[in-house]
């Protein structure tokens, strides 16, 4: 076990607490080279260069409290709110968690402990403990102070001015940053390699704590690695994940290393019940992108994941039929009858069905399906564009 | 927010500060369509060529707009040059395709606004059969929240004819901006005429 070797660049010492305790038994005690950690509770000395830090924060969050991208379904946000809780210990109170309606993989945390997840880390999340190990890690980001210990690294006064400023913005970009700002704020925001291995380490041990299976966190990094290497754009996504964590192939052998042999739950099933309606929400959202290649490899792992069969089967067939080259209408077709055969399909993939069905010439087919998807959601969207294809 | 806003704002204004006014009456969109308004609008001037839609505004394009789509051809994309609020990297924006049905074509439109717009959630309503310059077309509503927070509604009306997409899209801040122009946008609408080579 190497949890002495992560920590030796600065112990976690310090009193009674809980979440480091836990990890304090393997870590040597080393000079402290940054900010000691908060203790529960804690807040900044008035005056200081933390404070302006914090205030710059909870005015941001001011606006994000009442942002129209904010996901605010109460169940959803109670059960995501209590894993966070779970995980945070005795820091429950003093961090929030926001879920921000941006399809892409990234979570970020501010130092006055307000925590984002984007809806898209929420699909590509396969069950409860790779969410752990997000929320895990973006907690120690927070215990561990790492964005006053980022700040205290630059030299000039513009420099922490800018530093400042992007905080306030990155506080924000997820909902209504410029992409061009978002760019160049990556750089300036992000956290140095040993204090992302910090965060891992520490996101791990409270997976691991609370019962997760510690290593389903690397899994998670393991297939965003597969899906944005299938990303047909050759990019990486808007201000994603990449933008904000350097050096991830690095890390997750590292992840992989500690996490090895190690056991727990993954409650996939709790996962996909309590996520509920959100979930198709979230697949319409990556298939509004029209990046298919990578949407398609994305939804055929999360199905072989064993995740929700009858709506990844729907997804597969969505990508396919709005992809439409050559042989996909046929694909689609074919998804999308495994789609309502399983278990969890949304009434659309009937109506996907009958769509393909219909552009295959095959009017009978097209007619069922079309009138399964009306019998199941008589006020959709296109209702009465689908009548008029019966009539 | 606010300051954010400000810069975005700024952005806008700078990038598409060259407008020309566009009369009550009959008015040709590249000589493929023509529309006649009976207010006077204000049109988005020096457009990319590559850009296939125009742009009318009353009292600007973030608080209300007309887009027009003036026949886009099979393979080419709704937008060509991305707003500030897109991810850089968010090309191309899906094409055209002649096998699309009306759904399909509704989910190209909402799914470009969407990725236009910084690829904020879009909800679509209500996509019914009607017609467009006297051929069997389709229209719907829709509305989303903008990065900028500002929260809009809007509404399609077109059809695909030999191929080509036509259509206009009235887009409004509110439900109040949406409302007092959608009289206008009915009549426009209703005005569309495909221009034809010969006519
Ligand atoms: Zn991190």
């Amino acid at each position: 076990m190497s949890e002495g070797r992560l920590f030796d660049r600065r112990g976690f010492l310090g009193g009674g607490c809980a979440l480091c305790g836990l990890l304090a038994a393997g870590c040597q005690t080393t000079t402290a080279a940054g900010p000691a950690r908060l203790n529960p509770g804690e807040r900044p000395a008035a005056a200081s260069d933390e404070a302006s830090l914090w205030s710059a924060m909870e005015r941001a969050e001011r606006d994000i409290r009442t942002s129209a991208h904010i996901v605010r379904t109460p169940e959803v946000m109670e059960y995501l709110t209590g894993i966070m809780t779970q995980l945070a210990g005795p820091f429950a109170r003093d961090v929030r968690l926001y879920v921000v309606r941006v399809p892409e993989f990234n979570a970020t945390m501010a130092p006055n402990g307000m925590m984002q997840i984007w809806t898209g880390l929420l699909l590509r999340c396969s069950n409860e403990a790779q969410l752990a190990a997000v929320i895990g890690h973006e907690l120690a980001h927070y215990t561990q102070r790492h964005a006053i210990e980022r700040l205290r690294a630059f030299r000039s006064g513009t420099d922490i001015a800018a530093f400042l400023g992007l905080g306030l913005a990155v506080a924000v970009g997820g909902l209504g940053m410029l992409a061009t700002q978002l760019a160049t704020v990556g750089g300036l925001m992000a956290y140095t390699r040993d204090q992302e291995r910090e965060a891992d380490a520490v996101g791990i041990e409270l997976a691991a704590a609370a019962g997760y299976d510690p290593g389903q966190g690397g899994a998670l990094w393991e297939r965003l690695l597969g899906e944005v290497a299938r990303d047909e754009r050759g990019d990486r996504g808007r201000g994603g994940f990449f933008a904000s964590h350097p050096a991830i192939e690095e890390r997750m052998e590292v992840i992989r290393r500690d996490t090895a042999g190690r056991t727990g739950e993954t409650h996939a099933e709790r996962f996909r019940s309590r996520l509920g309606g959100l979930q198709l929400a979230l697949v319409e959202e990556e298939l509004r992108q029209r990046r298919y290649a990578r949407s398609e490899w994305l939804f055929d792992h999360l199905h072989k994941d064993g995740a929700n069969p009858g709506l990844m089967l729907h997804a597969l067939g969505e990508v396919n039929r709005l992809r439409d080259a050559a042989g996909d209408g046929e694909r689609a077709a074919g998804f999308y009858t495994a789609a309502v055969a399983a278990t969890g399909a949304p009434p659309e993939a009937w109506r996907g069905l009958g769509l393909v069905e219909r552009r295959r010439g095959r009017a009978d087919a097209a007619s069922a399906a079309f009138t399964r998807y009306l019998a199941l959601k008589p006020t959709a969207a296109d209702a009465a564009m689908i009548r008029s294809y019966l009539s | 927010m606010t300051r954010l806003f400000a810069v975005a704002l700024l952005v806008l204004l700078t990038a598409c500060n060259q407008w020309t006014l566009v009369n009550p009456g009959p008015t040709n969109i590249r000589s493929s369509l023509q529309l006649s308004p009976t207010i006077a609008f204000n049109q988005r001037a020096g457009a990319l060529p590559a850009q296939p839609t125009e742009t009318w505004t009353l009292d600007g394009p973030l608080l209300n707009r007309v887009w027009i789509l003036p026949g886009i051809p099979e393979g080419r994309p709704l937008v060509v040059a991305p707003s500030t609020f897109a991810d850089p990297n968010a090309r191309p924006f899906p094409a055209i395709k002649p096998t699309m049905n009306e759904t399909e074509m509704m989910e190209l439109i909402a799914d470009t606004i969407s990725i236009d717009n910084g690829q904020v959630a879009l909800t679509t309503e209500n996509l019914r059969p009607t017609t467009f310059s006297g051929q069997p077309g389709f229209r719907f509503d829709f509305q989303f929240a903008g990065r900028n927070e500002l929260r809009y509604r809007g509404s399609f009306v077109g059809a695909m004819i030999d191929g080509k997409l036509f259509g206009v899209m009235l887009t409004a801040t509110s439900l109040h901006h949406y409302q007092s122009l959608l009289p206008e946008f009915e009549r426009l609408a209703a005005s569309a005429r495909r221009l034809t080579a010969a006519s």
